[in-house]
């Protein structure tokens, strides 16, 4: 699935801030999604948590930094950092290159049950682009 | 009061211990400009959740003449398109009623550094006459004339990169003899009395002080509403790519030595500077040079000017703001 230049996968679950969720196997990863990538423009800076890190629903574990864009990432549930992308760390540009390939950001395996209110499908967030373009 | 300062290079400025420095120039820009910081969200930026309300528009679409070493092209892909004068009517209608505050004009330019603005003018005045759009322009290089119009069709602020070394405009801009005409053209710019924000922009040559100070001269020969400071951010695929920006200390002694050259107009630091922990340490290094105003602050230097006692307000425009 496609909305305009941006490729969204339909087997990746999404949030509202614009990350993609992998959930097929124990640890879930995540990442930038390429709409915003392509939007906020060169990702110069990025910083994430170390692994180990607890993580809550909706709270802060990291911050990204384009020439237009500066923001803290939040996670859309509970979970410990498995691992964490330190490829991305050195060369942020692989966020904008392979937002759903090297530059994933971190690994998390999560715990207790999963809200769904924050994680929304493909189909979904598809529809969601569309109110953000129309409000911008 | 604070006896203001004349360097005569910068090797004067960086003879001075760097504590001494920031502190003469904090003092003095508190003393005119109060303790406060004014914080923006310029463009279309997103900041911690709020969106800029100003956005930048390019006359020339992704061209550019110059193909400048430092750019490239780059910054022009990240402005809205209106390379004809009824797409811009369109764009900024548009804008207007989805509430933006203003626009920033600007473009690629000529091999003379000129931007197409003659096509526009009528467009500009057009705006000014149907929307409630404030205009700033980034104005390139400009003859009397041209800067007579901006001021006829209703442009409320003019912007300028001011570069100050001849070998800057040769090797960067590409364009040789190029500071006779960036002379001129601030004179042309002045004469209008529109309110002028020229912008110096710190280790332009390749990361290196070349011609800051002699800009910052040429600047002070007029009167101009506020300085922006930009800092040298090296782009992906250009030339520059590979070079190493101007060390946070330098950018503040440079803020500090403007500062104490002409105390009298506020000083931003621009959107346009080195990102991650060089945005940290020239954030808080600015405020110790008592900077009035910092696009896209990072949160440290927010935490570190309510430390300093700093009155903190955000605005949605341009750091240039004048009105």
């Amino acid at each position: 699935m496609r909305f305009r230049d941006a490729e969204i996968p339909e087997d990746l679950s999404y949030t509202k801030n614009h990350l993609w969720v992998n959930m097929k196997d124990r640890l879930y990863t995540l990442g930038w999604t390429d709409y915003i990538q392509i939007n906020a423009g060169d990702v110069n800076h990025i910083d994430l948590p170390a692994k180990g890190t607890l993580l809550n629903a909706e709270e802060e574990f990291g911050s990204i930094e384009t020439s237009k864009w500066v923001d803290r990432l939040y996670s859309p549930f509970k979970g410990r950092v498995d691992e964490v992308n330190k490829k991305v760390l050195d060369n942020p540009e692989l966020i904008n290159n392979a937002p759903f390939g090297e530059g994933w950001f971190i690994a998390v395996e999560p715990s207790g049950e999963i809200q769904s209110e924050g994680l929304i499908t493909p189909e979904e967030y598809y529809e969601y682009l569309k109110v953000c373009e129309k409000t911008e | 009061m604070i006896k203001p300062e004349i360097f005569n290079n910068w090797e004067q400025v960086q003879s001075w211990d760097l504590e001494a420095l920031l502190e003469k120039a904090r003092r003095l820009s508190w003393e005119i400009h109060g303790k406060e910081i004014k914080c923006f969200i310029p463009g279309r930026m997103f900041y911690m959740g709020e969106r800029g309300q100003y956005p930048a528009i390019s006359l020339t679409g992704n061209s550019c003449a110059l193909n400048c070493d430092h750019c490239r092209r780059k910054i022009l892909e990240g402005m809205i398109s209106a390379p004809e004068p009824h797409v811009l009517k369109e764009v900024c209608q548009r804008l207007d009623k989805e509430g933006s505050l203003g626009i920033l004009l600007s473009g690629g330019s000529d091999d003379q550094g000129a931007l197409p603005w003659n096509k526009f003018l009528e467009a500009i005045e057009w705006i000014k006459q149907h929307t409630s759009l404030k205009i700033s322009i980034h104005t390139g290089l400009v003859d009397h004339e041209t800067a007579r119009g901006f001021k006829n069709v209703g442009v409320d602020e003019v912007l300028i990169d001011v570069v100050g070394s001849e070998e800057t405009m040769r090797q960067v801009y590409h364009f040789p003899g190029g500071l006779k005409a960036m002379v001129s053209s601030l004179d042309a710019l002045a004469a209008t009395q529109l309110p002028l924000i020229p912008h110096i922009v710190v280790g332009l040559h390749y990361g290196k002080i070349e011609g800051e100070m002699h800009a910052l001269e040429m600047v002070a020969k007029h009167s101009i509403s506020a300085l922006v400071i930009v800092v040298l951010q090296p782009m992906r695929q250009t030339p520059m790519e590979n070079v190493q920006p101007p060390t946070p200390e330098t950018v503040a002694r440079f803020i500090s030595a403007a500062r104490l050259r002409i105390p009298q107009v506020p000083f931003a630091l621009s959107c346009a500077r080195p990102l991650g922990s060089h945005r940290v340490e020239t954030d808080k290094l600015a405020l110790e040079a008592g900077i009035n105003r910092i696009a896209m602050p990072s949160e440290e230097a927010l935490e570190k000017a309510r430390e300093m006692g700093l009155d903190i307000e955000f605005h949605k425009t341009c750091c240039s703001k004048s009105y």
